[in-house]
């Protein structure tokens, strides 16, 4: 299977991201919307990316619509569960922006050439928007998400709660920072192919 | 930039058009078109050669530097 061009690998990678990109901006708009809709008896539950294990679920039992934090085997008090759940609004935000980021690079590959500029910038951003989840992923989870954690109260004595860490993770931020890295390269490959097209 | 090109100026002395220079010079309308207006970024010496020797002048009668205020002030 070729890597560039029609019924490519990037044509179908293309495709997957913009399932992903296009169900993160169905979920913020969710977070946003159906609590003002009053739908009754729907539940509606993702993962978040604020710790391991830690899930946030909007469901209206009694017609009301609730955001709440749901841990494994935990009882949640409510006015903490409401600062999980918002917790969660600003990192998938941040995540549907890379995801537009990387979908727009790869139909860019669809179209032509992929050394133009503009990829450039997008590399160089989707780069900083990984650097910067991780920084706040550490910081909301050392300042909010830890001493929420230890006010849950397992069910079942006795039993893990739930482990959240406040340390980084370092794969991610290598990686950022190689995406920040190859964004240069790119920047200047760029450059060099316009210098090329004016050359006479 | 710095360097002015004076392509125009020499053709109209060899009362030459753009079309017949490219013809013989092999250089498509669209490169020497940039060249002309001062676009370029870079002049091979084979296309200098290919222009000196069809317009028979000197690579400084189709180029100058011209002192210009250096960049961002």
């Amino acid at each position: 299977m070729k890597a560039l061009g029609e019924n490519s690998l990037s044509d179908w990678l293309g495709v997957f991201v913009t399932i992903f990109w296009l169900g993160a901006w169905f979920v913020v708009a969710a977070f946003v919307v159906i609590p003002f809709l009053g739908l009754e008896n729907t539940s509606f539950t993702f993962e978040t990316p604020i710790a391991h294990g830690l899930r946030v679920e909007m469901q209206g039992p009694g017609g009301t619509w609730k955001l709440r934090t749901v841990v494994a085997d935990v009882s949640t008090p409510h006015s903490r569960a409401w600062i999980g759940s918002l917790l969660a609004l600003p990192f998938i935000v941040l995540i549907a922006l890379v995801l537009g980021g990387l979908r727009k690079i790869l139909l860019s590959l669809r179209e032509g050439s992929p050394f133009v500029s503009e990829n450039a910038r997008r590399l160089r951003r989707i780069g900083l928007l990984m650097l910067l989840i991780e920084t706040l992923r550490v910081i909301v989870t050392a300042t909010l998400v830890c001493p929420l954690i230890e006010e849950l109260e397992p069910v079942t004595p006795g039993r893990q709660v739930i482990e959240a860490t406040a340390w980084p993770n370092w794969e991610f931020v290598f990686t950022g920072c190689a995406v920040l890295i190859l964004a240069e390269v790119f920047r200047r490959g760029t450059a060099m192919r316009d210098e090329q097209a004016l050359t006479v | 930039m710095a360097i002015r090109v004076h392509l125009d100026e020499v053709l109209l002395r060899r009362r030459m058009t753009l079309t017949e220079l490219s013809q013989k010079v092999d250089l498509t309308l669209a490169n020497l078109s940039i060249l002309k207006t001062g676009k370029a970024r870079a002049i091979r010496f084979t296309t200098l050669d290919a222009l000196c020797r069809v317009l028979e002048c000197q690579p400084g009668d189709l180029i100058s530097h011209e002192e210009s205020p250096p960049a961002g002030s």
